[in-house]
């Protein structure tokens, strides 16, 4: 008896040491994960049950200065799957293939593939479409937000615009100059999440909302810069040349309207960059560099009168030919103009006369004028890769007096489009420089914040203004051809023509023909520069003076800017209205067809542009044949004209259809 | 010695049911008790859960809300794209010329209207002979600039006439 207790007892003893030590064993790695490896652990199941998200910020619009939109962002779904999870590929392709519109062989032949990362199935998926994929709940099979940039408006302005990378970040252009604007702050999601990955919603939650883009109102009007490249397309055809620019500027403001260039590229292909032609994607009107040829004559008469040296009716003789150092300079058509005035040596554009004015300002007080101009400098307009331009001047070693004489006629001078746009827009704007601007406003929700004309400084003085405004309003008027004008309108204009320099002088026989002015010539709303790059026909005043004729008719209507002598304009309007449309065509032909200035080379006879027919839906009115006169008496009644012409609109033609009013207000 | 004193000269039997009869009724209360608070308990973990498991439900039901909501914003700004498609020059030009049949013009025309003439003052001594309606100048269709292709202008021109004629009181002062 006593011996079976004692066996008992030691069983038992046996047992609670047995048990005694499982349980110290336990405690013990109990200890040891919970605090010897507290840690570790507590980051594991942190990993695992916590996670943060980059909230990607919408990125800015670009809309133009009357609130269309030129480039947008929208957000599409994606569909991918993951070869891992898909089990049965024949079901998934199956299934997938009457929302897609794709047959199931395509989707099946993506989804046979070896690799384990996810395949793209297709992108850019209506919502409709997105929203039926999702519903169909395929094993595999999941749905990506990625954003698109749009561009409502087809690819206009292609070169200032740019476009942005697969990351959504500028790359070209202003998407990538104002690519910290448009491009806003991401955000941050930090929450909890279950075993199958999804947030749990009473689960710990934070957010840091992101800063979305702001949008960026550009000063670019995009009625204007259409039509604009549209008459540089044609302009190429008709001229057969090899490229070109076309800006428009409102002086006062140095706000440009439209800038358009030749050879672009297509904003809305599939895939934009093209790494064989990179060259495409710079804004080559403020990136390239050319020869100004005689638009400078502008500038160095400016300097001229501002010094009091010269004044619009002051004379020299002009024989012809000008020794510089050993080397002559002779006019553009070889010839001599006698005694001529300052107005004429413009008229005429006549080398000798500025070279003559640029001799009496001497080589410092020209490049003085040429600095505040804005040559040999960026304008900081704010697009990418901008060029100061280059000539030499007498700080460094290789300049001589040759130089002086030649950049007084643009040659030996490279600016670019917009610095010359810029300095004729001064002229312009009483003498004031004013920095050109393509933002006009930024808007962040309903904030609006306004981007200030600047005006960088005085040029030359009121008066100096005055005068050369006057002096290329005969430029304009009164030379041979006569191809910038525009009938009942002052427009203040130059044209010039530049060689193509090669590396062993001015031998390539390939020319810039440039025209610039602006209208109306005692209020200016607009400047304009045209340049044609290699035209078969060579000459700016040929070549380029009538795109600019044909550009400032359609601003003028657009922009509702009434004639300044309306009885000019209706007596033109009269005339060309009863001519027969075979002479109306021949009369829109460009001069040279008829009378090709005197020129050492040989100037082909360009094509006639194509005339646009008259549709019979368009009433054109029917005009007296007699020359139109104002039915008012003179003198007191006047005024009241001009009051009427300015107050009533006039009466348009056509049917106004592209003019439709702006949802989007741009107003604060 | 006391309790075998006491068990000696007392009856066991109601001794014991005596001392017995407290621990019986102490043991069936802590039970109850016991069992009281154990169907509390579970009814407050009930209700925590049933509250916790609606919260998540309805968190739930908020987030697949909030993809129905994204959903429909995606769709809105699909919409904007396609809507600025529709009000852009192409897209107006295109319907113009092949629709509308329209075609770009050729000529812009200038019209000049006539000034706005004041009508004249009528004497005090003429008020009563006056017509009141000022008398417009004749064009001379030969010389005028004005457009006149002889029927719309025509008519507005006698409408505006007729209108001044009947509105003496409106000019005279």
């Amino acid at each position: 008896m006593v011996g079976e207790i004692r066996d008992q007892r030691w069983r038992l003893m046996t047992l609670c040491v047995v048990f005694a030590a499982c349980a110290v064993l336990l405690l013990y790695r109990s200890y040891s994960y919970q605090v010897v490896q507290y840690q570790r652990f507590s980051e594991l199941a942190s990993q695992e049950h916590q996670f943060q998200q980059e909230i990607v910020p919408k990125r800015g619009d670009i809309l133009d200065r009357t609130g269309y939109p030129l480039a947008i962002s929208v957000m599409y779904q994606s569909v991918y799957a993951d070869p891992v999870s898909v089990k049965d590929p024949n079901a998934v392709a199956a299934a997938l293939s009457k929302p897609l519109g794709d047959p199931p062989e395509t989707i099946l032949a993506k989804l046979q593939t070896s690799s384990k990362m996810p395949i793209l199935l297709k992108s850019k998926l209506p919502a409709d479409v997105s929203t039926k994929i999702a519903g169909l709940n395929v094993p595999g099979v999941y749905l990506q937000q990625e954003p698109f940039r749009g561009y409502p408006e087809g690819s206009i302005a292609a070169q200032l615009l740019g476009f942005v990378g697969k990351d959504f970040k500028g790359l070209a252009g202003l998407e990538l100059s104002l690519d910290r604007d448009l491009g806003g702050e991401p955000g941050l999601l930090a929450a909890e999440r279950d075993t199958v990955g999804g947030e749990i919603a009473i689960g710990r939650r934070e957010v840091v909302p992101p800063r979305e883009g702001s949008d960026a109102i550009l000063t670019i009007d995009r009625y204007i810069q259409r039509m604009v490249e549209r008459e540089l397309a044609d302009a190429l055809k008709t001229y057969k040349a090899k490229g070109g620019a076309i800006i428009i500027m409102e002086p006062k403001t140095g706000a440009i309207l439209a800038m358009a260039t030749e050879p672009t590229y297509d904003l809305t292909a599939k895939d934009v960059f093209d790494p064989n032609h990179q060259e495409l994607y710079r804004p080559s009107a403020v990136t390239d560099m050319y020869e100004p040829g005689s638009v400078m004559k502008l500038i160095t008469m400016s300097g001229g009168i501002e010094e009091k040296l010269v004044t619009p009716e002051s004379t020299f003789m002009d024989t012809g030919v000008a020794v510089i150092d050993g080397a002559k300079i002779r006019n553009w058509d070889l010839g001599a103009h006698g005694r001529e005035s300052m107005t004429q040596v413009l008229i005429n554009s006549c080398n000798i006369g500025a070279q003559y004015v640029s001799g009496l300002l001497g080589p410092e007080r020209f490049y003085r004028y040429v600095d505040a101009f804005g040559f040999g400098k960026v304008t900081g307009v704010g697009l990418p890769g901008e060029s100061p331009g280059q000539f030499r001047t007498p700080k460094d070693s290789d300049w001589t007096r040759v130089d002086l004489a030649t950049n007084a006629f643009g040659q030996g001078i490279a600016v670019t489009a917009l610095q010359m746009i810029t300095a004729i827009s001064a002229i312009a704007n009483d003498g004031v420089l004013t920095k050109p601007m393509l933002v006009k406003a930024y808007r962040q929700g309903d904030s609006l914040r306004d981007v200030a004309p600047v005006q960088v400084r005085r040029v030359v003085s009121s008066e100096t203004a005055k005068s050369l405004t006057d002096m290329m309003i005969h430029v304009v008027e009164d030379n041979s051809l006569k191809l910038s004008v525009v009938p009942g309108y002052k427009i203040a204009g130059k044209s010039g023509t530049a060689d193509l320099p090669t590396s062993t002088g001015y031998t390539s026989g390939v020319t810039y023909a440039s025209q610039v002015g602006f209208a109306p010539a005692d209020d200016p709303q607009f400047a304009m520069l045209v340049r044609i790059d290699g035209p078969a026909a060579v000459y700016g005043g040929v070549v380029a003076s009538p795109v600019f004729k044909k550009i400032a008719e359609q601003l003028f209507t657009y922009m509702r800017i009434p004639p300044s002598d309306p009885a000019k304009a209706v007596a033109a309007a009269a005339a060309a209205s009863t001519a027969t449309p075979v002479a109306a065509a021949a009369e829109a032909a460009p001069a040279v067809a008829t009378s090709p200035p005197v020129a050492p080379k040989a100037t082909p006879r360009p094509a006639v542009a194509a005339t646009p027919t008259v549709s019979a839906v368009v009433a054109t009115p029917t005009v007296p044949a007699a020359a139109a006169k104002p039915t008012v008496p003179a003198a007191a009644a006047k005024p009241t004209v001009a009051k009427a012409i300015r107050t009533a609109p006039l009466v348009m033609v056509t049917p106004t259809a592209a003019r439709a009013a702006p949802t989007t207000s741009v107003t604060r | 010695m006391a309790l075998a004193h006491l068990s000696s000269s007392s009856t066991a039997l109601p001794r014991r049911d005596i001392l017995a009869r407290p621990k019986g009724n102490s043991n069936t209360g802590v039970i109850a008790w016991l069992l009281l608070a154990s169907v509390l308990a579970g009814i407050a973990s009930l209700f925590y859960l049933t509250q916790t498991s609606e919260v998540a439900t309805t968190g739930y039901s908020i987030q697949e809300l909030a993809q129905e909501e994204a959903s429909w914003k995606l769709r809105n700004d699909q919409l904007s794209l396609d809507v600025a498609r529709a009000r852009s020059l192409a897209t107006v030009e295109t319907e113009a010329t092949t629709r509308l049949l329209m075609t770009r013009p050729r000529d812009v025309a200038y019209l000049q209207p006539k000034p706005v003439l004041q009508p004249e003052r009528p004497s005090p001594a003429s008020r009563g002979a006056s017509s009141g309606a000022p008398a417009l100048e004749k064009s001379d269709d030969a010389s005028s600039g004005v457009v006149n292709s002889g029927g719309v202008l025509d008519t507005t021109r006698s409408l505006l006439a007729s209108l001044l004629a009947t509105r003496p009181r409106q000019v005279e002062r």
